[in-house]
């Protein structure tokens, strides 16, 4: 059970120091490029921004993405690689409008919400051309900002070149490190093809139903899908992407065939997010004040990990132990056929009242069942709930189980990890939303010792706190103020997969997700309208697809950029001011009790902004009546 | 839905926001 959590974190804490010590290396320039490549990042290198150059760099660069991202999907039905097979026998068409604007813009911010199904809505070409390009540099921004506060809070005369930065991330972190865990994935079994889907005829006959040919019923084979699969996921995970390359994700078995792909891709998730906070350190060469970091983000993961595990696999579904009678229609209690252990142990048949919920006892051990609704059972009891933590505290998105079948305690743990968004974090966004709350905690200590508050040797006046602000409250609203418009309105009551507080924890999810940047959902919700041409979707259009197209789409944008452009004009404004000189009164960012004022600053925090939100759903939900309020 | 009104819709929707990034780099400048 807790075998697999603990490898996952010990593996991955290993490999980070090295990583970090190497990142650190490569966004400081401190190597010689091969020759070929050494032409390429001369042109590249525009020349040192200041902060408002780097910035503008990438908001122009994301406009160019945006603008050919839409351009590939709106010409899929005419572009090359477009498969045909029994389900789709003309390959795949054009997504309509609001799915391709949601599309561009989740994968421009690194989001990956898929409000459509990969192998039923994407050609091979979209994943390609479209998704891997997308994945690649999307995670590479982040990236970019983060180097670029750094070199701000070093007090550097310039922030770098954010070509140069794009091009360092993606050409000597990214492709090495994927290459090197598709070979590995491809060797556990994970398809990589160019073929259309694999068609077969199954051994009851006509299972996938019938066509008619010539007046003649014949039996529809049935269409398993494939495709290069293996070039998709290790920078889903890298990139803490999270976009699949099919619409199970990484409960697909295609995607994740085993438990050792299961850990790969667990690793790959977290690998670069925890080697940022070493390359933090050893930029600004502060390795005390980052292994603080280090460890305060990880006394939450670890909590997060604990509590979900807990409360998911050590607990059984909610179903099971319901407490609400069932009776006949004479209003007396079910008699059943049930087994019992006798005291020899041996199991008797005997006649009991149906238990609570309406579960017979099964002639099993009960104990430690754990929830298994919507869990892949392959890999492990404990994966599941572990993966769903790793996920959501990185931003990455992708899942091995379905989140909407979490126990509702359990289900705390992603939201968690999305609506603090600093446990480590997206690669880059992560640090940098920490760096906010390091402000912050500085700040109150500051105020509550009589000191002027300062980070770095720096003063922390009032420009800079508003600049933090604006950082951090800009994430809240667009989490709360969609959802409550959306629970209030039939957009999204009628397009929750379950009534009362589980409803509103999907709407919650949907919001808290798009606005983190990380793309899983509570899936069940109807946010998916496919294809433009309605005859060409296998599942009818849900009827407020667009609403939630439009509305996730717009939140991911402005989540993305505005946590960005405010940290780095903050890490600008306080490389600019005179270093203090570090006295006894100094409060020092390097200590345990430090540590401790960071980790109450966060939890208070973000207890005070989303606790209430939490109460509505989740909370809620445990504490409730079943059916969940109805 | 009607591919001559929602694409240019949804392609402004987009670059209106980033537009928007742009005036908010101003807006953090004269903070």
């Amino acid at each position: 059970m807790w075998l697999l959590p603990i490898l996952i974190v010990g593996t991955t804490v290993a490999l980070s120091i090295p990583f970090g010590r190497y990142l650190a290396k490569i966004m400081d320039g401190r190597y010689t490029p091969p020759a070929p490549l050494r032409w390429i990042e001369a042109r590249l290198n525009t020349g040192p921004q200041n902060w408002k150059q780097y910035t503008f760099a990438i908001i122009w660069f994301n406009t160019v993405m945006f603008l050919f991202g839409y351009l590939v999907l709106a010409v899929q039905p005419w572009m090359p690689l477009n498969q045909k097979d029994a389900a789709f026998p003309d390959g795949k068409g054009m997504l309509s409008p609001t799915t391709i604007f949601n599309t561009v813009t989740s994968f421009m911010t690194n989001t990956n919400l898929q409000h459509y199904s990969g192998e039923q809505h994407l050609s091979y070409f979209s994943q390609l051309l479209f998704i891997v390009w997308n994945m690649f540099v999307s995670a590479a921004v982040g990236f970019c900002a983060l180097a670029a506060v750094i070199r701000g809070l070093r007090g550097d005369a310039h922030m770098g070149n954010y070509y140069l930065d794009m091009w360092r991330v993606v050409v000597y972190a990214f492709v090495p490190a994927s290459i090197l865990a598709g070979v590995l994935l491809i060797a556990c079994g994970m398809p990589m093809t160019l073929e259309p889907s694999a068609e077969v005829q199954t051994l009851e006959p006509a299972a996938m139903g019938t066509d008619s040919v010539d007046g003649k019923d014949v039996a529809k084979p049935q269409v398993i899908a494939r495709g290069p699969v293996a070039a998709v996921l290790p920078i889903k995970h890298f990139g803490t992407n999270g976009g699949g390359f099919f619409g199970a994700n990484s409960a697909h078995p295609y995607e994740n065939p085993s438990a050792w792909t299961n850990f790969i891709e667990c690793v790959s998730i977290l690998i670069f997010p925890f080697s940022l906070v070493i390359m933090f350190g050893r930029m600004l060469n502060q390795m005390r004040h980052a292994v603080v970091i280090y460890s305060v983000m990880m006394v939450m993961f670890v909590g997060m990990i604990y509590w979900a595990v807990h409360h998911d696999s050590l607990k059984p579904n909610l179903a099971v132990t319901a407490r609400a009678p069932v009776l006949d229609d004479k209003g007396k209690p079910f008699v059943v056929e049930a087994f019992e252990k006798g005291p020899d142990g041996t199991l008797k048949k005997v006649q009991k009242e149906m238990p609570p919920g309406g579960v017979v006892a099964l002639p099993v051990d009960s104990e430690g069942w754990g929830n298994l609704e919507g869990k892949e059972l392959r890999f492990g009891p404990s994966a599941g709930a572990t993966f769903s933590a790793v996920t959501t505290a990185v931003t990455c998105g992708s899942v091995n189980c379905m989140h909407d079948s979490l126990n509702p305690l359990a289900g705390i743990t992603p939201m968690t990890g999305m609506m603090l968004n600093c446990v480590f974090g997206g690669k880059g966004v992560g640090m940098i939303n920490m760096l906010v709350y390091l402000i912050i905690g500085v700040f109150l200590a500051g105020l509550m010792v009589g000191r002027t508050p300062e980070y770095l040797g720096r003063k922390v006046e009032a420009r800079e706190m508003k600049l933090a602000m604006l950082a951090l409250l800009i994430h809240p609203i667009l989490v709360l103020g969609p959802t409550g418009l959306f629970a209030a309105m039939d957009w999204g009551q009628q397009a929750t997969n379950n009534p009362g507080a589980h409803g509103y924890s999907e709407i919650l999810y949907e919001f808290t997700s798009a606005s983190a940047n990380n793309g899983s959902g509570f899936e069940g919700l109807g946010d998916t309208y496919g294809f433009n041409d309605d005859k060409k979707n296998l599942s009818t259009p849900a009827p407020f697809s667009p609403y939630w197209d439009i509305a996730t789409g717009l939140v991911m944008l402005l989540s993305r950029f505005i946590p960005i452009i405010a940290p780095l004009a903050l890490a600008a404004s306080l490389g600019a001011k005179k270093k203090t000189p570090f006295t006894s009164g100094t409060l020092r960012t390097d200590t345990v009790t430090f540590g401790f004022v960071l980790l109450s600053v966060v939890i208070l925090i973000g207890a005070l902004l989303f606790l209430p939100a939490l109460a509505l759903g989740p909370i809620a939900e445990h504490y409730g009546p079943i059916p969940f309020g109805g | 839905m009607d591919l001559n009104l929602w694409i240019p819709i949804t392609v402004g929707l987009g670059l209106v926001t980033l537009i928007l990034m742009f005036l908010f780099v101003k807006a953090c400048d004269k903070v």
